[in-house]
């Protein structure tokens, strides 16, 4: 899956490595008991900690340090025991305090893996470097006045999670795998609700090129990329103009690129940066974080079944194919709705089909997310077992089960209402057939003489007479001996 | 300790020298206080770990509660009380230049 | 009959309860005196409306029987200390306008304790320096003269001079200080009044506006030692708001002054002794072990090897935390800003315009050591320092209770003396700075005077979370110094 470029002096392979910057969902900030929410109106969920007022001290949310050690488990990391929270120096209106606290030399998570679920149904261990707490920047608005720029503070020292990863994604699609399935494990944990668009997940991409088998080569860090689509074509930009740039002799230099939506191309930032010296240093304010003996582990009790786990065990319990379980588990509420399903339906496989296909298919056509489905996933299991128990064939399923998502109606009052009880009664089918043949005598002989496709066409005009409830699979028996057994 | 390096260090920190007489005043004091903290090398300090703070041994963390107030929300009507420009609930800075 | 400035706070507080006085007479006569003596400029924002306010309050607990503990004493204030509602400015042009909407946990402590604010005193700007020549309000003048004829002004000692010069003058009866290498202990040994550093953490800093937070402790000023046992009393103890305060009981610390210190064992640190120490320091010193070992106590000589290295250690980390906590004065949210079109003129313009000499120079040498390929050298080199200092105490501490040291080189000197090298200036802190490093209490009692005249202290340091033996210590030095003298004389 590895994206390879070919370039003038042979084959070049691309080398990710990401960092995510994820929100982590707390009530209250990093450092102070301000709000973390979102839409509240400007400079009204800063506290005076947060505005970094003369004399005002951090404390640190125990919340967001569970969240931390829940996320790192999550990627099965390493948990440190001691980290240490530094202060990051420099100037920037939507940086209050002249420094971000952040966790440098260490992190309260090491070294942890997951694994990525690409197209062609293979995975790859990705390895996570870190994870580390940090405070989030205000907001500079820059559009409402000609020389002047706004700021608000309400997102300033809400708390993030930077996760590292190392350089193992080798191109695009895994970059956006990884992306995909880090976001949906975070998810799972309930530490960042993953919205890219809202920007509570945010990335920055590190991007080389090397011949394969080569060491890394320079690589450049790509911010802005605010969106899975943007990653890819941020990924395909850069290292082809990395490439262009070392088979036309000139060296690829390490910095900072932004990475614009509109023009499609990655550009220096290396005028903002050149005179930065971040001047870390431990926060003399807070003292060195040191967990509680057992507080991972109490943690580590409460984690939920996470989303490979969840697929491996779709595939061996209920016998679904990679893919199924792959959609499946995208969502914890979309693999525990099928689990519902299942219960009362009985029939995995079948309910796989028609959570993906049907229920998925009209939720996605209007816009809607699971959570908010007419059908719930008892009356979907209902729908389910009278399919199984023969009740109504397949294709009269479909007719419900757009009269269930229309009206919330229960499948079987549907059925009875309708009266779509499906025909079983072998006299009854046979005289069916009986008619039809009767009123065709001329395909009769077509047939017999060879026109097998006229099959359709009987079975075709005998449904038309019963409403389509005859059972499909006695229909084609019993018509198949009539036609032969003549 | 230079007058290059004295520059520099006077742009990280964001505040502006008047004239060259400052930058040399600045560079002597530096220079000054510099080798009066140069004896520190000669203290052997091996295997010693650092102490950032004299209660390293104490551990602070508060509940995930969200409060009104100095240390929760203030409210903007107070974060704003002191700021040199305001607008609309925003403080005011001259344009950020990208 | 005597005027209410001969009482100290303890006498005034007795007499409140009793009825002898009103907390409006005494807060009337402290202000008085303000008036009188305020060329002295030890306060840079006087509170009058706000103490009558809270004398009439006082009067009316002490006439229904819910007086607080120091109900109706008129304190000053450290300009360090933010007020709510009342302007804070460290010294600082770059805070000439700020009004805070909060109360630093001390002085609501103090407030709530039924303390009356007379004002906000002065101090060397953001707490950096040892004369309070450094504050932006002007120099504090020391009410002390020498008695060689001359009259020259003299310093109050730094960085809490307003607040020694205060309590020295009896311009109120107790003050707050904050103490970051010595800033209560030099001052008060300047002024010949006492004055505590308590242990790191027992003193919430929430509030205090910051200069360097690893070694910035609240204490106080008084003219007893029982007085300043009294007022550490009120505004000590834990803070959730503060995540370096110890979470600890704070002891009944006037109860621990019981004129006895037989069994006490007092340490001697030798290098203590350094090199062209005063002759009438050294004689101060001997004095004061005399007195204690007449009194009963044991002395030994203990070591703490690295305290010639304290203040160069001292002289990287403060400017180091200094030159970040100083980072959020940028002309944003609050202050004075000096206004410009581009962000970043903006920001120099208003920092080089709002901080002093001697700010900028710290930040200078804090931004330094941090800096990329310095940091090792200088930051990291000088917290193991620390470590090494801390550790010094600690070994000590198995040999005695607490250590006897004179707390000042010197007497004071005059406005203007030691401003040619700030390395000299910085000398002044060389008995008091390790004790910052190591977070341990600490405390200045006066004992003598030197040969002008001039009141010199000694100084006491105690076990971590130990200031009861301190306070025991003091009140017996106290006692055999027998300090009379007052300034103004």
């Amino acid at each position: 899956m590895a994206d390879l470029i070919q370039g003038e002096t042979g084959t070049w392979e691309v080398v990710i490595g990401m960092e995510v910057h994820a929100q982590v969902i707390a009530n209250t900030k990093l450092f102070s008991n301000a709000g973390a929410t979102f839409g509240a109106a400007q400079n009204e969920q800063v506290s005076m900690v947060d505005a970094a007022m003369p004399g005002m001290l951090p404390v640190l949310n125990e919340k967001c340090v569970e969240q931390a050690i829940r996320t790192g488990l999550g990627l099965n990391a390493q948990i440190n025991e001691t980290s240490v929270f530094e202060r990051k120096n420099y100037f920037y209106p939507d940086l209050p305090q002249g420094y971000q606290i952040s966790q440098f030399q260490h992190p309260i998570v090491g070294k942890g893996v997951i694994e990525i679920d690409l197209p062609d149904g293979a995975t790859k261990e990705i390895g996570i470097t870190r994870l580390h707490l940090e405070q989030d920047a205000g907001k500079s608005i820059h559009d409402q006045h000609p020389t002047k720029s706004y700021v608000d503070l309400n997102r300033s020292g809400c708390a993030l999670m930077e996760i590292v990863s190392e350089p193992d994604l080798r191109g695009a699609e895994e970059a956006t795998a990884y992306l995909s399935k880090l976001r949906m494990i975070l998810r799972y944990l309930g530490t960042c609700d993953g919205n890219m668009e809202e920007g509570s997940m945010r990335a920055d991409v590190n991007v080389s090129v090397r011949k394969p088998g080569d060491a890394y080569g320079t690589r450049a860090e790509i911010k802005n990329v605010n969106s899975l689509k943007a990653v890819q074509q941020a990924i395909h930009f850069e290292s082809q103009r990395q490439v262009t740039l070392i088979e036309e002799g000139k060296p690829v230099i390490q910095e900072t690129r932004l990475w614009d939506p509109d023009k499609q191309e990655t550009r220096s930032m290396r005028s903002k940066e050149e005179a930065h010296d971040y001047r870390y240093f431990p926060d003399p304010d807070l003292l060195p974080l040191k967990l509680r003996s057992g507080w991972v582990d109490e943690i580590r009790q409460t984690l939920p079944e996470l989303p490979d786990q969840k697929k491996h065990r779709f595939m061996k319990e209920h016998g679904l194919s990679l893919y199924d379980a792959t959609v499946l588990i995208a969502e914890k509420i979309r693999a525990a709705y099928f689990e519902t399903v299942v219960e009362t339906g009985k029939d995995a496989k079948l309910t796989a089909n028609w959570v993906i296909n049907e229920l998925l298919g009209a939720l996605n056509k209007d816009g809607k997310s699971l959570a908010d489905s007419p059908v719930s996933a008892a009356d979907l299991g209902g729908l389910i077992s009278l399919i199984k128990d023969d009740t109504i064939s397949g294709k009269i399923a479909k007719d419900v089960f757009a009269e269930m998502y229309a009206t919330g109606k229960q499948a079987a009052t549907i059925v009875e209402e309708k009266g779509l009880r499906q025909v079983t009664d072998i006299a009854e089918i046979e005289a069916m057939i009986e008619s039809v043949l009767a009123e065709h005598p001329d395909n009769v002989q077509a047939y017999r003489a060879g026109k097998d496709k006229l099959f359709g066409f009987f079975v075709g005009q005998i449904m038309k007479k019963t409403g389509g409830k005859a059972n499909p699979g006695m229909l084609n028996t019993l018509l198949k001996e009539k036609l032969d057994g003549k | 300790m230079d007058e290059k390096t004295i520059k520099k260090i006077a742009h990280l920190a964001r505040m502006s020298l008047r004239d060259e007489s400052e930058v040399q005043q600045r560079l002597r004091e530096s220079t000054g206080i510099l080798s009066f903290i140069e004896q520190l090398q000669e203290v052997d300090t091996t295997g010693i770990v650092p102490l950032a703070n004299p209660n390293d041994d104490i551990q602070r963390l508060r509940k995930d509660e969200v409060m009104t107030g100095e240390i929760g929300n203030a409210g903007s009507a107070h974060v704003l009380a002191n700021a040199p420009e305001q607008n609309s609930g925003y403080f005011v800075v001259p344009k950020i230049v990208e | 009959m005597s005027s209410i400035s001969d009482l100290t706070l303890d006498q005034t507080r007795r007499k409140l309860l009793s009825k002898e006085l009103s907390a409006k007479d005494v807060t009337d006569h402290y202000l008085s005196r303000m008036e009188v003596y305020k060329s002295l400029n030890a306060y840079i924002t006087e509170t009058p409306d706000l103490a009558q306010k809270q004398a009439a309050e006082s009067d009316a607990r002490l006439a229904n029987g819910t007086a607080r503990p120091l109900e109706g004493i008129p304190i000053g204030m450290k300009d360090l200390f933010c007020t709510e509602g009342i302007r804070t400015t460290a010294g600082s042009k770059i805070l000439g306008n700020f009004v805070p909407h909060y109360e630093s946990t001390v002085s609501r402590k103090l407030r709530d304790a039924g303390t009356i604010m007379l004002g906000k005193t002065n101090l060397d700007e953001f707490a950096m320096g040892s004369s309070n020549t450094t504050s932006a309000y002007g120099n504090t003048i020391s009410p002390w003269r020498r008695k060689n004829g001359g009259n020259e002004e003299l310093v109050p000692g730094g960085s809490s001079g307003g607040s020694s010069a205060a309590v020295s003058a009896k311009l109120c009866l107790g003050a707050t200080g904050t103490d970051t290498g010595g800033s209560i202990r030099q001052p008060a040994s300047f002024c010949g009044i006492v004055g505590i550093k308590p242990t790191y953490g027992r003193c919430s800093r929430w509030g205090i506006i910051a200069y360097a937070s690893s070694l910035d402790q609240a204490g106080v000023f008084a003219e007893t030692v029982k007085d300043t046992a009294l007022l550490l009393e009120a505004c000590s103890g834990f803070d959730p708001r503060d995540s370096t305060s110890a979470n600890l009981p704070v002891p009944d610390f006037s109860a621990a002054l019981t004129g006895d210190v037989r069994g006490l064992r007092i340490g001697i640190p030798k290098e203590y002794r350094v090199d062209n120490m005063p002759e009438e320091i050294e004689k101060l010193w001997q004095q004061g072990i005399d007195w204690l070992k007449s009194a009963g106590a044991e002395i030994v000589e203990v070591s703490l090897p690295h305290t010639k290295y304290a203040l160069p250690t001292y002289y990287i980390i403060a400017p180091a935390e200094a030159s970040s906590n100083l980072a959020r004065y940028d002309g944003v949210r609050y202050g004075v800003r000096q206004d410009k079109p581009a962000l970043i003129d903006m920001y120099e313009a208003t920092r080089a315009a709002g901080f002093g000499d001697e700010v900028k120079r710290r930040i200078m040498i804090g931004t330094y050591v941090l800096s990329a390929g310095y940091y090792d050298a200088y930051y990291i080199k000088a917290q193991q320092v620390r470590r090494l200092i801390r550790q010094d105490f600690i070994n000590a501490f198995e040999k005695c209770d607490a250590l006897l040291t004179p707390a000042t080189p010197s007497a004071a000197f005059a406005i203007g003396e030691n401003e040619d090298d700030p390395v000299k200036m910085y000398l002044n802190d060389v008995f008091t700075v390790s004790l910052n490093l190591a977070g341990l209490p600490g405390m200045s009692v006066p004992a003598g005077l030197d040969s002008q005249g001039l009141p010199l202290g000694l100084q006491i340091i105690g076990k971590a979370w130990d200031e009861e033996t301190i306070f025991k210590v003091g009140g017996v030095l106290e006692n055999a110094a027998n300090f009379k003298a007052k300034p103004f004389q």
